[in-house]
C-alpha cells in the first residue's frame, strides 16, 4: 500500500497552525528585537523566518514547475514583517490547497530539479514532500529558541497537540 | 513508498542526524554543554536529555514495556559520552521498532498512560509522525544553541541524508 495523501494534508495544515502560532508569538516583539543578530545560522528570527518561506517557495515552485522567484537561500524577501506575515498565510494556504488537490498517483512522481547548492536532484515526490515538512519544523525549532532567548513564554507548536486540538488524534495511514 | 517505508527512511534519517549533533557537540567543553542558554530545556545537555526521554517515552509505549522515564525534564545522562552511548542505543531501538513495521498494522491503536497516570489511545502512526516531528523541532533548537556556541552550522535536511546515501 502506497502512502497516502492524508499524511500531507495534515502536515500543510500543521503547517499553517504552526506558522499562525509563531508569527503571533514574533508579532508581540519588536522590530528590533526580531532582527537582533542572535548567532542561529540564518542570523536574527527576522531572517530565519524568510529562509523558511523562501524554502518552501523553492520546493512548491519545483513540484508545480513555476518559477520560484528565490535566488538565494538567505534571501530577503519582505523586509517588513507585515508584508513578511500576509506573504506566509499566502503560502500557507497554498500549501494546504496543493497538498488537498494530491491524488494517489502523485505519490509516485519522480522530481527532477535544480539544487541550489547539490547540482541536479532526482527524488520520489513523498520525500520531497517530507523534506518541505521537515525543514519547516527544524527551523520553526530554531526560531522557537530564539522566541524563548528573547523572553517570550514557550508555545507548544507539537504535532499531537495540533491533532489533539483539530480532531482527536485520527489515524493518518 | 508505503508509510512505513516512509517511517524507516525517518528511523535512518534521526540516526544521521543525532550523529552530526553529537559530533558537533563533541567539540566543545562540558560547561559549554551546560551553558543556560534560554531555550526551552535551558542548555544543550538539557534539550538532548529531553529528546532521549521522549523518544524512550514512545518506543516504551509503542513496545507496552516500562520506560523508566519520569519527566519531561529529566536529566537521564549527566555525561555526555553515557548520554550519547544512550542515543545511540535508542536510535538503533527505533530503527528495528520501523524495520518490524507491518502496513497493514500501521494505525493500530496503541493504549498507554500518561505521565499522570490517565489512560489514553493514539494510533501508531499518529506517534510516530509525532514523534520524528519532535525530533526535528528540538534538533532545531539545539542548531541554534550549537551555532551560537561558536560550532560551525550544520545541514541537517531530508534531502542532503538522501543525497549521501545514494553517493555511498
Amino acid at each position: 500500500m502506497e502512502l497516502g495523501v492524508q499524511y500531507f494534508q495534515t502536515f500543510a495544515r500543521y503547517n499553517l497552525w504552526a506558522n499562525n502560532r509563531l508569527y503571533k508569538a514574533s508579532a508581540e516583539l519588536s522590530d528590533e528585537v526580531r532582527r537582533q543578530d542572535r548567532e542561529v545560522f540564518f542570523g536574527s528570527l527576522h531572517a530565519t523566518l524568510n529562509h523558511l518561506l523562501a524554502g518552501d517557495r523553492i520546493w512548491m515552485g519545483r513540484i508545480r514547475h513555476r518559477d520560484h522567484g528565490v535566488t538565494r537561500l538567505d534571501e530577503i524577501l519582505y523586509e517588513g514583517f507585515h508584508e513578511l506575515r500576509a506573504a506566509r498565510t499566502a503560502e500557507d494556504v497554498g500549501i494546504v490547497a496543493y497538498a488537498d488537490g494530491l491524488k494517489a498517483e502523485d505519490m509516485l512522481t519522480i522530481l527532477e530539479y535544480r539544487s541550489f547548492t547539490a547540482g541536479t536532484g532526482k527524488t520520489p515526490l513523498p520525500l520531497v514532500l517530507g523534506h518541505m515538512f521537515n525543514h519547516q519544523t527544524h527551523h520553526r525549532g530554531q526560531a522557537h529558541a530564539m522566541l524563548s532567548q528573547a523572553g517570550l513564554a514557550a508555545l507548544s507548536l507539537d504535532l499531537l497537540y495540533f491533532l489533539r486540538e483539530a480532531e482527536d488524534a485520527p489515524s493518518t495511514a | 513508498m508505503s508509510t512505513a517505508d516512509l517511517f524507516r527512511k525517518l528511523a535512518g534519517f534521526n540516526a544521521w542526524a543525532n550523529g552530526k549533533i553529537y559530533d558537533s557537540c563533541a567539540a566543545l567543553p562540558d560547561a559549554a554543554l551546560r551553558e543556560d542558554r534560554g531555550a526551552f530545556f535551558g542548555s544543550i545537555l538539557a534539550a538532548l536529555n529531553h529528546l532521549l526521554v521522549v523518544d524512550k517515552g514512545w518506543i516504551s509505549r509503542i513496545e507496552g514495556v516500562e520506560s523508566g522515564v519520569e519527566s519531561l525534564d529529566q536529566i537521564l545522562h549527566e555525561d555526555m559520552a553515557e548520554l550519547r552511548r544512550a542515543r545511540e542505543a535508542e536510535d538503533a531501538r527505533l530503527i528495528g521498532l520501523c524495520e518490524r513495521l507491518d502496513q497493514d498494522g500501521i494505525d493500530r491503536i496503541v493504549s498507554y498512560k500518561f505521565m499522570d497516570g490517565t489512560p489514553a489511545k493514539t494510533a501508531l502512526d499518529v506517534i510516530l509522525i509525532t514523534l520524528f516531528n519532535h525530533q526535528t523541532h528540538h534538533r532545531g533548537q539545539v542548531h541554534a544553541m550549537l551555532t551560537q556556541a561558536g560550532r560551525p552550522s550544520l545541514d541537517l535536511d531530508i534531502i542532503v541524508y538522501e543525497f549521501e546515501r545514494e553517493a555511498a
